[in-house]
């Protein structure tokens, strides 16, 4: 029973929330445009950091580091998208790769500590936000399932954001722009042959998706108070990948609910292994410390596997539409 | 059009599309070396020409979707040949493709309505508020079920475009590019893997266009339909324009069959050529 308390408390907390609003930009990308973004952690980046470097470094209000976040993704997205939406897919998956990698190696390294805070990052800069919270102090929930006053604060930001950018995302797919971002999904040479500019709407695309990920990094450096750049490795793309694929791809809801279960899942693998560890059956080489953390991952892998064979068009997708897609 | 010169570049009276020393270099192969080729306004043209003639190439090059190495490109008066593919659409210059193209995961009706002009609703800040294009949806939904009827498509506007047949998408290609209202329709191949009822209805279409006054510019092999809906033809060999006039002339043109059947032709094969390939 514990095991599913906590593993709820993940799939609904701050964190599954931030995955969340993360993956709502990913599928307007990958889902929505065709555009194959490996790099929506360099985005949340940007906007951990834009809040942190405004708060911590400059002095500002809190409002204004939140307009030099936005300003802040904005900017990386034109700098990303320009030399690159001409390319094919493949060229934008490693550039938006590597580019990800190169902003957590250069907020990390030496020459820019004085305002990064080079390795260890920047803390204690969102002390006005909790300044803010209107809800009274204590704690919220049913049974075991409690919440701090102050975490519920973020989590209720961090979902209303997340619901926000999907009815966004959900209004723009049936409006006339969808259909041409989906378009360029399908096929860009007909957008071209039917007078319309595919980089246009590809740049548009990538800023607002862009913009929602540098969102969940500003609710996950807010959730923690901290941010430091090795929590921006490339796997964080790949668990908002995860939960884009399992709510299903093209749909405007699917990375609400597949963030939610990515993380249950996470949680219920990473209690059971623990349990299981716990109970000595399992021989020490196995179960040591270190690899304990890993293994749950293992189990997600097989978890996507089953789905993809099972279920490949996500819990929300189309079985029809999936099968049509192979050209 | 009587008074048109039946000679290879000859200028026309009132030409639509201005093609002047448009070449395209692969290494050191020359696909396309056109010196000069005008297509006159409200006539059908069909560009023919044996296999590698350049004939796509060229389209491409005239649609925009490659870039030639040197020359210009001058429609309707002005000069497009630094437009993007896009830019000579909106401007009028309409093609569809050899190997037909779709947006297999949406709807026919929807690949139908995504080629209207002037979409209030595809700017993005325009998009999340309905009421700001509803009723021009509602206008371009009109006129592509209306199109789409005509190709004879009104039944499967609900339908994945990808579960059309391939005569069909041909069928819904050409309503996507009559949705963009074209000054001149430009067609790869657009009997290609079309069974024969279908053809008759791209016939029908392509005469009741020409009867309106669109100008045509066909890429085509099926010689059936090349003399029966066209007023002039083009003939390319190895890049060039080698031949241009009403269909009969360019029919009987020396230089046409010649290109077609090879110059060897008739030469009788020496048991030497044979050992020599080996």
């Amino acid at each position: 029973m514990d095991v599913l308390i906590d593993a709820l408390r993940t799939a609904l907390g701050p964190q599954a929330a931030l995955y969340a609003l993360a993956a709502v930009g990913l599928n307007l990308h990958y889902g929505y445009t065709g555009m194959l973004n490996f790099g929506q952690v360099g985005f949340m980046l940007v906007g951990a950091y834009g809040i942190a470097i405004g708060v911590s470094t400059f002095g500002w209000p809190l409002w204004a580091a939140l307009i030099l976040t936005i300003v802040a993704a904005v900017g990386y997205a034109l700098l990303l998208g320009l030399p690159t939406v001409r390319l094919r897919a493949d060229y934008l998956a490693i550039t938006t790769l590597a580019a990800g990698e190169a902003m957590r190696l250069l907020f990390r390294s030496h020459s820019t500590e004085e305002v990064t805070g080079g390795v260890f990052g920047l803390t204690r800069f969102a002390n006005e936000f909790y300044e803010l919270n209107p809800i009274p102090r204590g704690r919220y929930g049913f049974g075991n399932l409690v919440f701090s006053h102050q975490t519920l604060w973020v989590m209720i930001v961090g979902w209303v954001l997340a619901v926000a950018a999907a009815l966004l995302v959900w209004r723009l797919a049936k409006s006339p722009w969808g259909r041409v971002a989906l378009s360029i999904r399908e096929d860009e040479e007909v957008v071209r042959s039917a007078g319309k500019s595919v980089v246009s709407i590809k740049i548009q695309s990538l800023v607002l998706g862009g913009v929602m990920g540098a969102g969940a990094g500003a609710v996950l450096a807010i959730s923690q108070q901290a941010v430091a750049p090795d929590a921006f490795i490339p796997e964080v793309t790949f668990f908002a990948y995860a939960a884009v694929i399992l709510g299903g791809v093209g749909r405007a809801w699917g990375p609400l609910v597949g963030a939610v279960m990515f993380w249950f899942l996470i949680s219920v693998f990473d209690s059971g292994i623990r349990a299981l560890a716990d109970t000595g059956a399992m021989p020490d080489q196995l179960f040591s410390a270190d690899a304990l953390g890993a293994y749950r991952f293992v189990l997600v892998g097989f978890g996507l596997m089953a789905l993809m064979i099972f279920r490949p068009q996500g819990i929300f997708g189309d079985r029809n539409e999936m099968v049509l897609g192979d050209h | 059009m009587t008074t048109l010169e039946e000679t290879p570049g000859s200028s026309k009276a009132d030409p639509v599309l201005v093609a002047h020393d448009v070449q395209r270099w692969f290494g050191g192969l020359q696909s396309v070396g056109v010196d000069h080729l005008e297509i006159e306004t409200g006539l059908v043209t069909s560009l023919i020409g044996p296999n590698g003639a350049g004939k796509t190439t060229l389209f491409n090059l005239l649609s925009g979707f490659d870039i030639p190495n040197s020359g210009s490109v001058v429609f309707g008066g002005s000069d497009i040949s630094r437009a993007k593919p896009h830019q000579r659409a909106r401007a009028g210059m309409v093609r569809t493709f050899q190997l037909t193209r779709s947006m297999t995961r949406l709807t026919v009706l929807e690949n139908a309505k995504l080629a209207a002009q002037h979409q209030v609703g595809e700017r993005l800040w325009c998009a999340p508020i309905s009421a700001l294009w509803k009723r021009q949806e509602r206008e371009i939904e009109e006129r592509a079920r209306a199109v789409l009827a005509t190709f004879g498509l009104g039944r499967m506007v609900d339908e994945y475009a990808g579960t059309l047949s391939g005569g069909q998408r041909r069928l819904l290609e050409l309503a996507r590019a009559l949705m963009l209202e074209p000054r001149l329709l430009m067609l790869d191949e657009p009997m290609g893997g079309v069974n024969p009822a279908l053809r008759e209805t791209i016939m029908d279409q392509l005469r009741s266009l020409a009867a309106q006054g669109t100008t045509v510019l066909i890429v085509e092999h099926d010689m059936d339909m090349v003399m029966g809906v066209s007023d002039w033809v083009v003939c390319m060999a190895q890049g060039k324009v080698i031949a241009e006039g009403r269909p009969a002339t360019v029919a009987n043109d020396g230089a046409v069959v010649e290109a077609y059947l090879g110059s060897g032709y008739g030469d009788p094969l020496e048991p030497s050529d044979v050992e020599g390939a080996q």
